[in-house]
């Protein structure tokens, strides 16, 4: 069984050879360049000998895990990125600090190791009208520099290797009015400009919405996955978004953009969003969510994944699971073994399950943890599952 | 008092706009300034904090409450500290940690606790070590807090915690650290003294931690 079928099956909720494996499928589920070259280091692989990382820039992490390391490692996917747009960002200070399409700024400072949103420097901060939102210079979504050459790239995918092909295109509903108004902002607009919010919403959803489609014209037909809704609902312990917001303004958008989406493609709409998300999941499945990552199990309920199991289990699939914030940056490759066999025992059963770490594999985990992870999986997810 | 009631109303529904002529008023009719703060201010904020604790209310409330008291307080800031009456319970220098840039949640802890009456030194993001430790020198504080929102900096701490050690001052204080990844265990491994998990709670802990070291 090659990764392609393996994939197949665990997301139709069926069980093939083993629980599939993803490190590098998307920017939420891949791995921080100096863990990165750390892993490359430990398995004696020359830097030359590996495809130069091209980066996430926002959050330093690699895109283009090198094939070496996923034969290594056993992952069964590899990601299908959109080009950039032909506007390039705006620059400045020494590329420390860039400005993208939507005029969003993000500066990376000196002793940090990532670029952080500068709500300061909001782009519609000052902006405070419908009328004003009408008039601001929105990306173009038919920039032709984004789909150049990716109906290739997938038909390559697809012919030449045996992973399975996620692409990326995504949609963030509720917090990308946080990012263009700024984060303070952007919440307490939420309940004191309504009917702003909603405008804003509708513009920037249906931007990216319209790049979603473009590029599932190009390419739906060969991706197993597409990594579509990114945001933010709940933090760690509580709630960030009141429920009227949730029920009344988001819930009725995914739905629209997942009838739109399944119209181009067969892929499973991969929705990624951190925090205590255990409230919203029936909701997410009735917006047409297929898979749900990354699992938070450090944040309230998400760590009781045998109940995820038992209430959702056969109507969404899990994606993640393996705790980034204590187990696998703090511990010992035998706690990344009891937590791998823990959540394949809980999450594994029937399929519907993909092994990764709970978001990106940060900078702080050592490359003897991230090889237990993948060993883990060998020795524990091999169906049926009997642990 | 009418009033101090509808002050309580307009911060606790976050109504920026209008609180400082409620405050105005509440002046004129010559209730004290500690008075309106404890008795409607604080009030609110601690009953927000109680229902965003209980999932009643969320993120966007206590950001808008929390705006609705600092306007509040540019009235009423420059007459408390002329106040000698005001119960001070001490210093609280706060800072993120370095490399972090977050604030959202620090800036909270701050309305919280400058409501219960703590004088809050605020450092900003991404502090370094330094400027902690010379700030301790500089404002003889209770409670030095840090707050940390990535997992990645957090590793930060144990070294904020070694510059106040080699500085001599890590008797002067106590220490509290809080944020989303932050546990109860992650605070007993560096023997930091208090932990909470929202803002409310933190400034809750101020207090207890202040009143046991008397």
């Amino acid at each position: 069984m090659n990764s392609r079928q393996r994939v197949k099956k665990a997301l139709n909720h069926e069980e093939p050879d083993r629980v599939p494996k993803d490190m590098g499928s998307s920017n939420a589920t891949t791995i921080h360049i100096d863990a990165y070259m750390n892993l490359v280091k430990y398995l004696g692989i020359k830097n030359k000998d590996i495809e130069i990382p091209v980066l996430d820039r926002i959050q330093q992490v690699v895109l283009n895990p090198d094939d070496k390391i996923l034969k290594i490692l056993g992952v069964d996917f590899k990601p299908l990125y959109m080009g950039a747009p032909d506007k390039s960002p705006n620059e400045w200070d020494n590329k420390n600090i860039f400005s993208d399409e939507w005029g969003i700024v993000c500066e990376k400072r000196k002793n940090c190791y990532y670029f952080d949103l500068v709500s300061s420097m909001a782009p519609l901060k000052d902006i405070n009208t419908i009328e004003g939102l009408k008039k601001y210079k929105w990306p173009d979504p038919d920039d032709e520099g984004r789909y150049r050459g990716i109906r290739e790239k997938a038909k390559q995918l697809y012919t030449e290797t045996d992973y399975a092909i996620v692409g990326a295109s995504q949609i963030s509903i509720i917090c990308w009015p946080w990012f263009l108004r700024g984060f303070e902002t952007g919440l307490i607009d939420m309940i004191t400009k309504r009917e702003y919010t909603e405008e804003l919403i509708d513009i920037s959803t249906n931007i990216f919405l319209k790049i979603a489609i473009n590029f599932l014209k190009e390419c739906g037909d060969f991706l197993d996955v597409l990594v579509v809704y990114e945001d933010d609902y709940d933090g760690q312990s509580f709630p960030i978004i009141p429920p009227v917001i949730w029920s009344e303004v988001i819930l009725p958008r995914m739905k629209n953009a997942s009838e739109q989406l399944k119209k181009y493609t067969r892929a499973k709409l991969f929705n990624h969003s951190c925090g205590n998300v255990y409230k919203r999941i029936n909701d997410l499945i009735d917006a047409g969510v297929d898979i749900l990552n990354p699992i938070q199990v450090a944040a309230g309920n998400m760590g009781d994944t045998k109940k995820l199991k038992k209430e959702f289990g056969d109507k969404i699939t899990f994606w993640g699971g393996i705790d980034t914030q204590r187990v696998l940056n703090l511990g010992s490759p035998d706690d990344i073994r009891r937590e791998v066999k823990k959540r394949i025992q809980d999450l594994g059963p029937n399929g519907g399950y993909v092994v990764a770490a709970v978001h990106n594999i940060q900078r702080d985990v050592s490359p003897q943890n991230i090889i237990a992870l993948f060993e883990a999986v060998n020795e524990f997810g091999g169906y049926p599952i009997n642990l | 008092m009418e009033i101090l009631e509808k002050i309580y109303k307009q911060t606790y529904e976050g109504n920026y706009g209008e609180i400082k002529e409620y405050v105005e008023k509440a002046l004129s009719q010559k209730i004290s300034p500690i008075y309106i703060l404890n008795k409607a201010l604080s009030k609110a904020m601690i009953d927000v904090g109680d229902k965003f604790g209980t999932g009643e209310l969320y993120m966007p409330d206590m950001l808008l409450a929390a705006k609705a008291m600092k306007e509040a307080m540019q009235v009423l800031g420059p007459l408390l500290k002329g106040e000698n009456k005001i119960n001070k319970r001490g210093t609280v220098v706060i800072g993120s940690v370095k490399g972090d840039l977050h604030d959202i949640g620090k800036n909270l802890v701050i309305t919280m606790a400058e409501g219960q009456g703590f004088n809050v030194i605020d450092l900003g993001v991404d502090v370094d070590f330094d400027v902690f430790v010379d700030a301790i020198k500089k404002y003889n504080p209770a409670i030095v807090a840090f707050s940390g929102l990535l997992t990645t900096t957090l590793g930060n701490v144990p070294n904020h915690i070694k510059a106040i050690v080699d500085a001599g001052l890590r008797d002067k204080v106590i220490l509290a650290v809080g944020g989303a990844p932050v546990t109860r265990d992650f605070a007993d491994r560096y023997n930091i003294e208090i932990y909470a998990d929202d803002a409310s709670s933190a400034a809750k802990e101020f207090i207890k931690a202040v009143e046991k070291n008397k």
